[in-house]
């Protein structure tokens, strides 16, 4: 009885029942945040990648057609160069718009401190985001979607 | 000895020894959460500087190194307006801002746009310690064939 009434060391405790507490919302701040980081920089390197491809084209007949070999190198390149760890998951040119193509992309986004939390059975270790941007490039004018 | 057995202030104590180690950790999630921030504003003002470089690099009445001042400038505005950051400044021997490259063999040519800033925590005695070696950086490339 007297052990549970003394009140020594109540502080350091304390913060050994806190400390989860404090890691799940450092994960949730620091993790997040860097989810969205992650987020917009696969955003911007799939709109450069699909933008960069409209640049590869031939014109057939007063047609702008996009060349599929070229214009999926050079998305790729972009992408790498914008982004290492991002992966082309789709390169399609529009079947019937031939001046238009889609670039789908994804990353996978290590957590560092949500991943602590497994110990408590509710940990996450990763995520993937996916991205996907549709360009397409006239003759007339040279701007870019 | 009666100082020793004496409960008195002993609350006062450990949050002493306690007090350390939080305000270590709430530093540390402030300063990180900064620098994510300050990673994320050169991220927008490279791919900014980019999309200003892509809708000026057709023009034809205009040098590449015109091209480039204007497409310097789109990201320092853009950088400028972020708020942790301090005033633009480029550490010597690194790349320029902003560099269009000579098209290759097949016609090929690069846009590649570089942000380079040095890394302001919020917090000064972070800043004195490591100011030289906090610099962050973001880079955007644009490949494009010129016909």
């Amino acid at each position: 009885m007297r052990f549970l009434r003394n009140e020594n060391g109540h502080t350091a405790a304390f913060m050994c029942i806190s400390m989860p507490l404090i890691i799940a919302v450092l994960g949730v701040c620091i993790d997040g945040s860097l989810l969205l980081y992650y987020k917009a920089r696969l955003m911007t390197a799939t709109k450069l990648a699909a933008v960069s491809a409209t640049s590869f084209y031939e014109i057939e007949n007063d047609q702008l057609i996009i060349d599929l070999l070229s214009a999926e190198d050079a998305a790729l390149r972009t992408l790498g160069q914008n982004f290492e760890s991002a992966v082309m998951t789709r390169f399609e040119i529009d079947s019937v718009e031939k001046n238009t193509c889609t670039v789908d992309a994804q990353v996978e986004v290590p957590f560092y401190f949500l991943r602590m939390l497994e110990a408590f059975g509710s940990g996450i270790t990763h995520k993937t985001l996916m991205e996907s941007y549709t360009a397409s490039r006239s003759i007339d004018k040279q701007g870019d979607d | 000895m009666r100082i020793i057995k004496s409960n008195k202030g002993q609350s006062a104590l450990e949050t002493a020894v306690i007090l350390p180690f939080i305000l270590f950790i709430l530093f540390a999630m402030i300063s990180l959460g900064i620098y994510i921030y300050d990673h994320s504003v050169l991220l927008l003002a490279a791919n900014k500087a980019t999309d200003t470089g892509i809708g000026i690099l057709s023009i034809d009445d205009m040098s590449d190194s015109e091209k480039e001042i204007k497409i310097e400038e789109a990201a320092r505005n853009f950088v400028n307006s972020g708020i942790f950051l301090e005033e633009p400044d480029e550490p010597d021997g690194l790349p320029e801002l902003a560099l269009i490259s000579e098209a290759d063999e097949n016609g090929e040519r690069k846009l590649s746009v570089t942000v380079i800033r040095r890394f302001n925590c919020g917090l000064p005695f972070v800043n004195k310690i490591f100011r030289d070696n906090m610099i962050i950086k973001a880079q955007s490339t644009y490949i494009f064939k010129e016909y």
